[in-house]
């Protein structure tokens, strides 16, 4: 009985060693291909094509990529040609024409024409042609809003139209979302160099922050993780983060990013 | 078993968990680079109004501020119902209101008239916090209300750099208003000009002791270029220096309890320490070049001065107690004036170069040298302000001599008295 025991004990003991064998070795290989060696960090520089230097960041960043089709819309119908008022037809007076009276004039000497005499049925006449003109400017500005909105309607973007070129519909700087949410935060950076308590350390002082969006935009949390020393400095950003506590659009996805804040152009700017 | 299942439950604690992706952006600048400031102007809290009193205030603050550089205003003309709103507190104020209209920081006050005697609340709210930031109480009369907002703006700088500005500050200056040469103060603005000498001859560089009580001032009053000393409150006036030859260009020592100046009595300008007595206490140079425009170090260990001693004139240190002097400008055929910053880490001074005058700051170990001033006429005599954030200087850029101030950087640059005199020699005195 002890033997068989000692035996069970030793076959279990052998299975036990080799489980917790493999299971180091897969768990090992695991670790090995998860981890990240060399930090988790990917320091993304979004690509910018184009610099639109008049608009700010749009509220649509995503429009105008070919990925993000636009969604087909039902055609819509001709915009309907104004009716034109009828005119009634006005009953003309066709004017009796005087008789002219031989005068005899010297040929040297022209005397003035006096004013014609504006008659009734001429003002009737020239109003009248007033309401054709005016009638004839507008079909043709309706034509024109016709032609205009069919040009619109048939513009559909190309499947070839590259990210962020001006062929597409999307304002350049927003054709990355990270590069809104960048050019966002930046935007609400307010920072004056006279506020530094040492402006000779410009080149140098500089800060990080994790900041977390959730995807529709909103801030979750944020965390300095290294403060620059300069409470000013650090001070502007905590505003800067307040300020965009929400963003005024929606991402792709939940994001977190590590935000390196300096004076790097300032300084360059100032040398 | 457990054993496995313990080991198999510790394992699995210990594997990485689901790596989260940490997206690292770069922002370099910020996107503005002087915080929005939404400036109401004061309302009424009790008595009659007095819009004049108000307008004025705003004025007096709306200069200084835009001349400190770190804001920039929100236009008044979009302000909301709150600008008219009497609440100082943070919690009677409608931040949401400033916060659409883009504004981080917001000013706002109320006065009260009661026959002469003005009392005037200015608050400094932080908009986006939602917090007040500073706030102050002025009593006087209705003439000192320029001082009131010189002093709010003093008090602004401080909170929001840890500095106090220099607006409650005066400048003395020379001008020949009264066709003769005499010394003058007057606001750091350009307002508010008082005459302070009548000597009825030539008075010449001024400079404030280091409380800011008096001024010594060279004066060919007695015929020769003497060194005066005069109380500003009290307006007595000495002799303190008279010695054959020149006696110019006298400046207190950090401490006070002496006067730098340049004497020639032995026929070469030399830079000489004298007691405010007017005893001398030390030569501080002595060679065949001429040594003249002597500027303290803010410790008080070390003397800025001219000197052509090795061909042209150059701007060179000595230590007082060594008398050791280094070169300290290498560049410019004449360089003059030089003014050691309050907080000792730059020297300003002028060069000519192309027939004209510029003003030039250089590190005090002579490295980083920056031209300031461009353009048309010549810019001399440089002074720092007490906190070293300006620099006040002459200039005949407009046609007649003036008087201008700048930041330390150059910029801003703004001419403070008129055209209709001859301004010159400025001095910015200490905090007043």
């Amino acid at each position: 009985m002890p033997l068989r025991m000692n035996k069970s004990y030793h076959d279990d003991n052998k299975f036990g060693r080799f489980l917790l064998i493999s299971l180091l070795i897969h768990g090992l290989l695991w670790i090995a291909l998860a981890a990240n060696w060399f930090g988790t960090a990917r320091r993304v520089k979004p690509p910018v094509y184009y610099v639109d230097l008049v608009h700010k960041p749009v509220l649509k960043p995503q429009a105008g990529r070919p990925d993000s089709r636009p969604v087909k819309q039902s055609k819509p119908a001709p915009p309907k040609p104004k009716p034109i008022p009828e005119v009634t037809p006005v009953k003309t007076v066709t004017p009796v024409e005087p008789k002219p009276q031989p005068t005899v004039t010297p040929p040297a000497q022209q005397q003035p024409k006096p004013a014609p005499e504006v008659r009734p049925n001429q003002k009737l006449q020239s109003a009248l042609d007033e309401i054709r003109e005016r009638q004839a400017r507008q079909a043709e500005r309706d034509a024109l809003k016709a032609k205009l909105a069919a040009l619109q309607q048939s513009a559909t973007i190309p499947d070839d139209v590259p990210v962020g070129m001006p062929d597409g519909s999307g304002t350049e700087v927003g054709v990355s979302a990270l590069a809104f949410v960048q050019a966002y935060i930046q935007q609400n950076w307010a920072l004056s160099p006279y506020l530094l308590a040492n402006p000779s350390r410009m080149g140098s002082i500089e800060a990080k922050v994790l900041l977390v969006y959730a995807a529709d935009g909103r801030l979750e949390r944020f965390r300095i993780l290294e403060a620059s020393g300069d409470s000013q400095f650090d001070d502007s950003i905590k505003k800067a983060i307040t300020k965009s506590q929400q963003l005024p659009q929606p991402l792709p996805q939940r994001v977190e990013l590590s935000v390196l804040f300096n004076l790097k152009e300032m300084a360059q700017a100032r040398r | 078993m457990r054993f496995w299942i313990v080991s198999l439950a510790l394992f699995l604690t210990l594997l990485p968990g689901p790596v989260l992706a940490v997206t690292e952006i770069e922002i370099s600048a910020p996107g503005e680079q002087s915080i929005p400031l939404a400036l109401t102007r004061l309302i009424a809290h009790e008595g009659p109004q007095a819009d004049q009193f108000a307008a004025e205030f705003n004025e007096v603050l709306n200069a200084d501020l835009d001349l400190a550089g770190l804001f920039h205003f929100v236009d008044p003309a979009a302000f909301l119902s709150d600008a008219q709103r009497l609440g100082l507190f943070s919690n009677q104020v409608d931040f949401s209101q400033w916060r659409l209209l883009g504004a981080e920081t917001l000013i706002k006050g109320t006065y009260t008239l009661e026959g002469e005697e003005l009392k005037v609340e200015a608050r400094l709210f932080d908009v986006i916090n939602r917090r007040l930031l500073t706030g102050r109480r002025y009593v006087g009369k209705v003439k000192d209300v320029r001082r009131m907002a010189h002093a709010f703006a003093d008090q602004i700088l401080k909170e929001l750099t840890g500095e106090e500005g220099p607006f409650s500050a005066r400048i003395a200056y020379i001008s020949n208003q009264t066709d003769n040469k005499e010394l003058w103060l007057m606001d750091v603005d350009g307002k508010r000009p008082i005459r302070l000498t009548d000597h009825r001859s030539i008075v010449l560089n001024p400079d404030f002791s280091p409380r800011g009580k008096e001024i010594v001032f060279t004066s060919y009053r007695a015929g020769n270029p003497d060194l005066y000393r005069k109380e500003i409150y009290t307006g007595s006036e000495a002799k303190v220096s008279y010695q054959q030859g020149l006696n110019i260009a006298g400046r207190f020592a950090p401490g006070e309890r002496e006067i730098a100046l340049t004497l020639s009595k032995d026929g070469n300008p030399e830079i000489y320490l004298i007691s405010t007595s007017g005893r001398i206490s030390k030569r501080i140079t002595d060679n065949w070049g001429i040594d003249s425009d002597p500027s303290w170090s803010p410790d008080g260990d070390r003397i800025a001065f001219i000197s052509n001693r090795q061909g042209n004139p150059h701007v060179f240190i000595a230590d007082v107690f060594s008398r050791e002097t280094t070169r300290l400008t290498r560049r410019g055929n004449y360089n003059a004036t030089p003014a050691w910053s309050p907080k000792g880490d730059r020297i300003a001074f002028t060069r000519q170069q192309a027939g004209r005058f510029d003003i030039f700051t250089i590190a005090a170990d002579g490295s980083d040298e920056r031209r300031l001033t461009f353009g048309s006429g010549n810019k001399e005599h440089p002074r720092w302000s007490p906190d070293g954030r300006f620099l006040v200087y002459s200039s005949d850029a407009g046609g007649n001599r003036a008087i201008y101030v700048m930041r330390a950087d150059g910029t801003g640059a703004r001419r403070l008295t008129t055209l209709e005199s001859d301004c010159r020699h400025p001095a910015w005195s200490p905090r007043w």
